[in-house]
């Protein structure tokens, strides 16, 4: 019996070529492993080391009362409009109170920066309420568990675990009906737990009952994703909240892409990035990616998008360019094919996938034609065929959208408001963390800067930037 | 693509230029082959009377005759082939053996040519037109077509036609359900719900590779249970039909893809076209489902986070693929293959298969050809609640109007590879060298061609 990966692979591994566009292989992407060796992709890259500081110690046993850590905490007191730096947020250690018998103890490894959190920072999208317990920021973290309650049997001490953005209970109502991407037992919406003070004496709780940026999370047993998979911890931390969320997009249960279809991706952060991926292994034909900064455009190329285009380079033409790459051969209505209809409407992707959001804070370059992020949501619904399906995912958006009442009532377009979509986590989890293990799903290329946890607000200030793909807090 | 182009991208109309101009409906000449002549109609409506050849079985004997056409009517089309598609099924009907031929019948399965006439009746096609001739029909008006089960379409039933003569007067069929349709002809008279128009240039013969073999190993994974994204696909059988169910596998995402392939060569072509691993069934045969479940092996043991650990009603290990797909079949004992399985009937793969289907899994069997009266036997308690699917699909669960134009495009796209299956091709009267190479099984897919 023979065995091997990757032989025969680069016989079919050369993506669709587009006019005056050049193919970019498929395969490619994900033998490289490292995206920014692209021509023309320039990313802040910001290994560094984490400085060797004292750990908290590990104690494997007992109610863990009294146990000291270091975390990244928010207050409720920044004035408006204050910037990253000069916002109260800093590291502090936090002292454990007993564990609740229902939770677990996990020593972090790495946990991922997500752009939402830039707000929950400097008070611009609080958290922190006034007169409400201050928060460890974070909401998705990789590490091993430490210490578990009495009640707890999903995981043991010595576990590696994924601690993503949404649980997977098993027993919710939306869990037994099919949707554990929309688990009720999420700590997302509830008041989050006090888990131990300050050294004033001043209570404090984890952003979403869970946290990541500190030394130690102490989390729910229906967060807790034992991963099996020989995958380092900086990606699997990708996978924690963008990563996961995007591959949901094009590979969950709600709205899978089917091979052979044809995908617009509009915006091309980490959600986005991940969307592509997403839709290239599950044999997408055409994929063509929306983005304004052009280093994520030609990461999107390597990802395995088969056509890039700027959304601020002729704006007004945007869809009717999409509409009539998607037109295909065949008008042959008698014979499987779409006539175009009026303005082309019957032309355009399978599915859509919208990951855009608004500009909170604004990037250093490449801001996209509108920052309130209602734009991209307006293309996406214009590009959604009847059947097809529209996805989207961006947050951050205020004020109303609106579409015509006709389209709305009955233009046989399927949108799914996202979230996690269609990702079961517990089982998910498993199968992406596989992906990347077998070369399938490139997170590391994403995963493009790294910080210890007392350079949390660099880190912050970097993604607010969009000066890099992803950033992480890591921990030695 | 330019707005100006309201038809297609690809002209219908250069397709006529190797015989005729269309428009002026005169008869024209193209060369074959052989050197002789195909009479190109072009739409002149005058299909009655057209010379053609064949390769035509009546009783035990098969040979290329000089066919005189009849004029076709209501929803009739013809079609100039290019190409047809040969597979392992013909070999008996034309090496001399097998099947009851009791009026003189055109074989083959499945031809692509250009569209030289049309009856009356027909909305999908147009004379000058590349089709496919499909061996699934797809009607979309049929109980099972509007259920999504164009593999099950009710047009198979349309009575054959009768479309030529013999030299004698004798009418003449072609082989085929829906009407019949053949294949192995210069000419294909067939019903409108086994044409599908394509747009492309590919080569004919790549295009022959995927009328039968190509969509329904495709369609195998494809339209039954498809695998999810990072799931474990095993394939029993990496000739042409199991190398096109490889790819499918691959194109869904699967993360493990194993073959179970006796011939070294199709192993190693397994590999290039998506497989992860290749196991020989020849080589420690007794253990190798055992060895195949290791394989599919996941390493979360863990009941209550998400893992498999052992099956409560049995109390074996869960592990196990999530999709099995058969495409085996039995070897005709007439022509035994150079290199042969531990079964040439075929049965030890689907008894194999039954056993290595996981709780939750899925089996896709599509082989053909096992000896009359065979049975495959399992334990009943299995059969009653042992969470096995089993899918046996008629024509693989293939929707040829939707499925055979994706593949074109996948082809265009170079995700789905076909050309390095070409072994080969052949003249028509070189026919049975092209099936006994088949039956041989020392190439991978061959064709005969016309152009």
């Amino acid at each position: 019996m023979s065995t091997s990966d990757t032989s025969g692979q680069s016989s079919v591994a050369e993506g669709p070529s587009t006019p005056g566009t050049d193919v970019v292989s498929r395969r490619d992407v994900i033998t490289g492993g490292v995206a920014a060796a692209v021509a023309g992709v320039t990313l802040t890259v910001a290994n560094a080391k984490a400085e060797a500081v004292e750990r908290a110690p590990a104690i494997l046993m007992g109610t863990q009362k009294g146990r000291k850590y270091r975390a990244f905490v928010a207050f409720a007191d920044n004035p408006a409009d204050v910037s990253i730096q000069d916002s109260s947020a800093r590291v502090e250690t936090v002292t454990m109170n007993a564990l609740d018998p229902d939770r677990v103890v996990v020593r972090t490894e790495a946990a991922q920066v997500c752009y939402s959190i830039v707000g929950q920072a400097t008070g611009k999208t609080p958290s922190v309420q006034h007169g409400k317990p201050s928060q460890i920021l974070g909401h998705s973290a990789v590490g091993i568990v430490e210490a578990v309650g009495s009640r707890v049997r999903r995981v043991q001490v010595g576990d590696r675990v994924m601690l993503p953005n949404s649980p997977q209970c098993g027993v919710c109502y939306n869990c037994l009906r099919g949707r554990p991407d929309r688990c009720i037992n999420t700590g997302n919406f509830a008041e989050p737990a006090v888990i131990g003070t300050l050294p004033d004496g001043s209570p404090v709780a984890q952003q979403h009952d869970r946290g990541g940026f500190a030394e130690l999370v102490i989390t729910t047993e229906e967060y807790c994703i034992p991963i099996f998979y020989d995958v380092p911890a900086i990606e699997l931390a990708m996978l924690g909240c963008p990563a996961a969320c995007g591959l949901g997009c094009t590979l969950g249960f709600v709205a899978p892409v089917t091979p052979g279809s044809d995908v617009c991706v509009i915006g091309c952060g980490p959600l986005g990035l991940s969307a592509i991926q997403g839709a290239r292994i599950t044999g997408a034909s055409q994929i063509i990616a929306v983005e304004p900064i052009a280093a994520r455009r030609a990461l999107a190329r390597q990802f395995g998008a088969t056509t890039v285009i700027d959304p601020n380079v002729e704006t007004e033409h945007v869809v009717d360019k999409i509409r009539q790459l998607c037109k295909g051969p065949n008008t042959r209505t008698y014979a499987g094919g779409k006539s175009g209809g009026p303005a082309g409407r019957q032309w355009g992707p399978d599915f859509v996938v919208e990951a855009v959001g608004s500009d909170f804070f604004p990037p250093k370059a490449g801001a996209g034609p509108d920052p309130e992020g209602l734009l991209s949501l307006q293309w996406a619904w214009d590009l959604c065929t009847a059947t097809g399906h529209v996805t989207t995912v961006a947050v951050q958006q205020t004020g109303n959208f609106s579409v015509p009442a006709q389209q709305w009532s009955n233009g046989s377009k399927n949108h799914h408001s996202g979230n996690f979509n269609g990702v079961a986590t517990l089982k998910d989890m498993q199968v992406f963390a596989r992906l990347i293990e077998r070369g399938q799903f490139n997170a590391k290329a994403m995963a493009t800067a790294t910080f210890p946890l007392e350079r949390t607000k660099e880190a912050l200030q970097l993604v607010s930037d969009r000066d890099t793909i992803a950033a992480m807090i890591v921990f030695s | 693509m330019s707005k100006e182009q309201p038809e297609s991208a690809i002209s219908r109309r250069s397709f006529l230029s190797a015989g005729v101009a269309a428009a002026s409906g005169a008869v024209a000449l193209t060369t074959n082959v052989s050197g002789q002549t195909v009479p190109s109609i072009g739409g002149s409506g005058k299909s009655a009377g057209l010379k053609y050849r064949a390769f035509v079985r009546h009783g035990t004997t098969g040979s290329i005759e000089l066919l005189t056409m009849r004029q076709i009517t209501g929803r009739q089309v013809l079609v100039r082939n290019q190409a047809a598609s040969c597979t392992y099924g013909d070999v008996g009907a034309v090496l001399g053996t097998g099947g009851n031929f009791n009026r003189p019948t055109i074989v083959g399965n499945g031809s692509v040519g250009i569209v030289e006439e049309v009856g009356p009746e027909v909305q999908a096609v147009r004379v000058g037109d590349r089709v496919i001739v499909a061996v699934t029909p797809q009607c979309g008006r049929c109980d099972y077509c509007l259920r999504g089960l164009a593999g099950l379409c009710q047009a198979v039933d349309v009575p054959l036609a009768e479309i030529a003569e013999t030299a004698d007067g004798t009418p003449v069929i072609q082989f085929g359900w829906a009407g019949g349709k053949g294949g192995l002809a210069e000419y294909t008279v067939v019903y409108e719900e086994l044409v599908i128009p394509v747009f492309t240039d590919l080569p004919p013969e790549q295009l022959a590779f995927l009328i039968f073999l190509g969509a329904h190993g495709y369609a195998s994974v494809a339209n039954n249970a498809p695998p999810t994204p990072g799931a474990d696909v095993v394939v029993f059988g990496a000739g042409p039909t199991g190398l096109s169910a490889i790819q499918a596998a691959r194109l869904h995402g699967a993360a493990r893809i194993i073959a179970v392939e006796p011939i070294p060569a199709r192993r190693e072509m397994a590999m290039k076209v998506g497989a992860t691993h290749v196991v020989d069934p020849n080589e420690d045969s007794a253990n190798l489902v055992e060895r195949l479940r290791a394989l599919c092996r996941i390493r979360n043991d863990r009941p209550l986070a998400g893992g498999r650990g052992l099956d409560p009603n049995f109390g074996t290990r869960s592990d196990g693929p999530s999709l099995i797909v058969e495409a085996v079949g039995a070897d005709s004992p007439d022509f035994p293959p150079k290199i042969a399985g531990p079964d040439p009937k075929g049965l030890l793969p689907l008894q194999q298969m039954w056993d290595l289907c996981p709780p939750g899994g899925h089996i896709m069997t599509q082989g053909t050809g096992y000896p009359r009266n065979s049975r495959i036997s399992v334990p009943a308690s299995e059969w009653a609640d042992g969470g096995k699917s089993k899918h046996s699909m008629n024509s693989s669960g293939v929707h040829s109007h939707h499925d055979i134009p994706l593949l074109i495009k996948m082809v265009e796209n170079k995700h789905y590879e076909v050309a390095s299956l070409i072994s080969g091709t052949y003249r028509l009267e070189h026919v049975k060298d092209c099936y006994q190479a088949i039956a041989d099984r020392s190439v991978i897919a061959v064709s005969v061609v016309f152009t």
